[in-house]
């Protein structure tokens, strides 16, 4: 269960792209086969409906044989549909909270509540009851935050890429990204050997 | 305890080497990756595929990207008429028969539902054709139901009191509602083939020659105008249906043009290696590629190469055959 490194599928997704410009109906098949799992996910971590998150993968992968014609090889066609899902999910009208907590400024990500500290767990804790801590810590985090470290850690992104994504400075991903694992450092602090004991129960 | 660092973003890494906390961070980094908290739902694929296919469709002529013919003045003596002319061929299109083609491609069969409710198997590399839901000008109801083939299908008809059709280059078959195959493929120039499972056929030669009625069991080959009928072993033959292979005293250039439709794969033979010898291959479900060629090849003194694009088959030469299998 360790993260995926996409830094040796860079070449596919360019292969991907140029094919795609040719009309290769199969590039987008091959996209689809490997960016729809996390697309969904990281659409659920922005709407929590998992509906909805499947809509928006599908829709990014519509938009993206539409607008074939027009994409640049040299962008990362990998950044387009994160960032595609993302929009997509900041327009949907439903749920206008959903724009707000995603468009929410870094300054406010420093007030935000600090999540309470949970109870320390012993040693007899289950791995599933830590990984629901682990959860819960990365659930409370503030959103820009979370959704630097899904798209960096979970989903393998580069730095430029998520700033793609998210449409800000590459450095700003690195303030959310330090800034989360201070958050969940915090978090987590109470159970002085947690990471090791999390460690210890996956590996 | 150390802790791998290796899938540390760079410029991460950097930014936590200034910071206090730099190792706890960096575990915590790292746990977060072994525990990948990232909800895992069960999330299905297929179907969400099948989805985003039916909303995007492989283009069947190139896109022209830029229509740049008129400019500046022009576009002012053109547009009118260019509006006139979209307005005529939009009222032709509205009203004409609109076509529909299918295709199975290379490596692949699909299975088609007819507006009729006739059922329709496509075999690698067939493309067939009809107005969309047999009508014809005006949306007006066509007489009989007709189809284009090229390539092999197998037709389950629905009854519905008109003809149903299907034309090749060489034939045309017309049933009420049967179930039948036709083999056609114009690459081939082989004719049109057409064995019956079920019911009652009725092949016509486009050239003159007295049509021919067919039963159950019997199969009928057309080559311009030789029409010859003969008993078969339907399933055998039919092995297609259900994944095998079935060639029956075939030509060698014959079984290797169908083994490139079946596999998808390019297949090609040296001009020494051509002869005029026929085989006969049968397979109840598809072997690999290799296995097959190797049994053609080596009951034919023959060997095979793979290349980039896909295999040579080649004449054993004074050359010895680097790689091919000589103990068979």
């Amino acid at each position: 269960m360790t993260a995926i490194d996409l830094s040796d599928d860079t070449a596919d997704w360019a292969d991907w792209a140029r094919r795609l410009r040719r009309d290769d109906h199969a590039a987008l098949r091959a996209a689809f086969d490997r960016a729809y799992a996390p697309l969904v996910r990281f659409a659920d971590s922005l709407v929590r409906d998992p509906g909805l998150a499947a809509d928006f993968a599908q829709e990014a992968f519509v938009r993206l044989w539409e607008h074939r014609a027009t994409i640049d090889p040299a962008q990362s066609l990998r950044a387009w549909l994160f960032r595609t899902v993302r929009n997509l999910a900041l327009n949907h009208h439903r749920d206008g909270r959903t724009r707000d907590r995603l468009l929410d400024d870094v300054t406010i990500d420093d007030s935000a509540a600090v999540p309470r500290a949970f109870v320390a767990p012993d040693a007899a804790v289950e791995a599933a009851e830590l990984l629901d801590r682990v959860h819960a810590g990365i659930a409370a985090l503030p959103p820009r935050q979370r959704e630097a470290l899904e798209l960096s850690r979970f989903q393998g992104l580069s730095h430029a890429e998520i700033a793609e994504v998210m449409a800000c400075a590459p450095r700003t991903v690195n303030n959310h990204l330090v800034r989360a694992l201070e958050s969940l450092r915090h978090y987590l602090a109470p159970v002085g050997s947690f990471v090791t004991t999390l460690l210890g129960v996956l590996s | 305890m150390t802790t791998p660092h290796t899938d540390l973003p760079a410029p991460l890494r950097e930014a936590l080497d200034a910071h206090d906390a730099a190792d706890e961070l960096t575990q915590l980094w790292h746990a977060l990756g072994t525990a990948a908290p990232s909800p895992r739902r069960a999330v299905d694929h297929d179907a969400a595929w099948a989805r985003v296919a039916a909303r995007t469709s492989a283009p069947r002529v190139a896109r022209s990207r830029h229509l740049s013919l008129v400019q500046g003045g022009v576009v002012r003596r053109v547009v009118p008429w260019a509006l006139a002319a979209a307005l005529l061929i939009g009222v032709g299109v509205t009203a004409s028969p609109a076509r529909r083609t299918w295709s199975a491609a290379a490596g692949a069969s699909e299975a088609v539902t007819l507006g009729d409710g006739s059922r329709v198997q496509l075999s690698a590399g067939t493309t067939m054709t009809s107005t969309r839901d047999f009508r014809g000008w005006f949306g007006r109801e066509n007489a009989t139901r007709t189809v284009q083939l090229d390539g092999e299908a197998f037709f389950t008809v629905a009854k519905d009191g008109r003809p149903f059709i299907v034309r090749t280059p060489d034939a045309e078959i017309t049933v009420l509602g049967t179930r039948f195959d036709v083999r056609a493929y114009a690459a081939d120039r082989t004719g049109t083939t057409v064995i019956v499972e079920e019911g009652r056929v009725r092949v016509s030669a486009m050239r003159p020659v007295a049509p021919v009625e067919l039963t159950a069991g019997l199969r009928t080959a057309v080559r311009g105008s030789t029409v010859r009928t003969d008993t078969v072993a339907v399933a055998r033959l039919l092995a297609w249906r259900s994944g095998g292979l079935a060639l029956v005293d075939q030509p060698m250039s014959l079984v290797f043009a169908e083994l490139s439709r079946r596999y998808g794969v390019s297949l090609d033979m040296a001009q020494s290696a051509s002869s005029a010898e026929r085989l006969t291959l049968y397979y109840p479900q598809l072997p690999k590629l290799e296995t097959v060629l190797a049994d053609v090849t080596t009951s034919h003194g023959l060997r095979f190469e793979r290349h980039s694009r896909g295999y040579r088959i080649l004449s054993p030469t004074a050359v010895p055959p680097r790689g091919a299998k000589t103990d068979e």
